[in-house]
């Protein structure tokens, strides 16, 4: 009788809080169930292990994809980052959220990759040809038209502004992918990264304008070769 | 509204233009700020471009991933096998923390004594193994009136 009564305040509570607290009710359930994952992974069972970075999986890899861009190193990196992920499990305490964690470490991995990249080969190797930056100067017109270009078109447009993207800084790849790629906003960047909102700003302005002006220079570079 | 504080918003207004008015405004009528804020938006645009689709992961990824933290731990388990109590490792990390002071920690450079320089005569020496100011000038000239 008094499960029964208890129950029926429950419904009623549920009831009386609405959907939105339905909402933020279930948020809380979802992280406490991961906590508890969590907390068996660190205890050593590899299936709570694996279940909670699946349920991560796809913002890691875009996120690894998005920076990286190269496909045959996305596999070799989110490799990486699940074992170091393993290591430091232990040492997790709960103060961030887990996926801030997560894509932290995804993130320095990714750093590492694309400095030891660049430390290995000259950045100018990636060639970009006068006829690129014309087609690209053309997108930004067509951007703003209802006509915006064909598939085969944007993947040409995609593969010029590739080349210009890699030729930019590790940093600044790393600032411009997480903000234009990966949708982090500057709030979430500065809590990913650890850094103050305004050092955010000022990184993401260097970033814009270093690229802007790499697509400038070489483009001047072309039109006095011509 | 001024340049340098177009440059200082311009991040938020990437993100919501309708959000600042002053900001659209200046840069309607500063040519400087239109450029900057024309490339930005450009570089916006190509940007965009990139956006991809998450790839998929090949089914042995996880296999793959299994077996690397087996052996990891594995080798982790071979290591601490000998000391598999806390109390050990405690004892263990202690000693070596002792052996790494007493062999870098505690140790002073000795002072270098005078005698380990140059052979002088044991009577010019003082009590302590060491020459007075006075003694060092009549060792040398002592020395000197010995030259050919």
């Amino acid at each position: 009788m008094l499960a029964f009564r208890l129950n029926s305040l429950e419904i009623a509570f549920w009831v009386m809080v609405g959907h939105d607290e339905e909402a933020t009710g279930g948020a809380a359930l979802a992280r406490e169930e991961e906590h508890k994952l969590i907390r068996r992974a660190q205890g050593g069972e590899h299936e709570a292990f694996e279940t909670l970075l699946r349920r991560h999986q796809r913002r890691v890899l875009s996120l690894i994809a998005h920076l990286v861009r190269q496909p045959a190193d996305v596999e070799d990196i989110a490799q990486q980052v699940f074992f170091k992920v393993y290591l430091a499990l232990p040492r997790f305490d709960f103060r961030s959220a887990f996926s801030t964690w997560l894509y932290r470490i995804a993130v320095n991995e990714c750093y590492d990759h694309l400095r030891r990249q660049r430390a290995r080969k000259s950045p100018t190797q990636v060639e970009v040809g006068v006829e690129d930056l014309a087609k690209l100067a053309q997108l930004s017109e067509a951007a703003t038209q209802p006509s915006f270009p064909d598939i085969a078109r944007q993947t040409e447009l995609r593969q010029i502004v590739d080349k210009l993207f890699r030729r930019l800084p590790p940093e600044d790849r790393l600032m411009l992918a997480l903000k234009e790629l990966e949708g982090f906003s500057v709030e979430e960047l500065s809590t990913l990264m650890g850094l103050k909102k305004n050092t955010v700003k000022v990184r993401l302005f260097r970033a814009r304008r270093r690229m802007l002006e790499t697509y400038r220079r070489l483009l001047a570079q072309a039109s006095r070769s011509r | 509204m001024r340049c340098t504080e177009v440059e200082k918003h311009l991040e938020e207004w990437l993100e919501r233009k309708e959000s600042l008015p002053e900001l659209a405004t200046h840069v309607a009528e500063c040519h400087r700020c239109w450029q900057l804020a024309t490339g930005f938006g450009n570089v916006q645009t190509w940007l965009n471009l990139l956006r991809q689709e998450p790839p998929t992961l090949d089914p042995a990824f996880w296999v793959r991933l299994r077996q690397r933290i087996e052996a990891a731990s594995q080798r982790q388990e071979v290591f601490w096998a000998a000391f598999n109590t806390l109390a050990q490792r405690t004892a263990v990390g202690l000693a070596v923390l002792l052996l790494l002071l007493s062999l870098f920690g505690l140790r002073q450079p000795q002072p270098l004594s005078i005698t380990e320089l140059e052979p002088v005569q044991e009577d010019l020496l003082a009590a302590n193994g060491e020459m007075t100011r006075d003694q060092v000038l009549l060792s040398l000239a002592g020395e000197t009136e010995s030259w050919p």
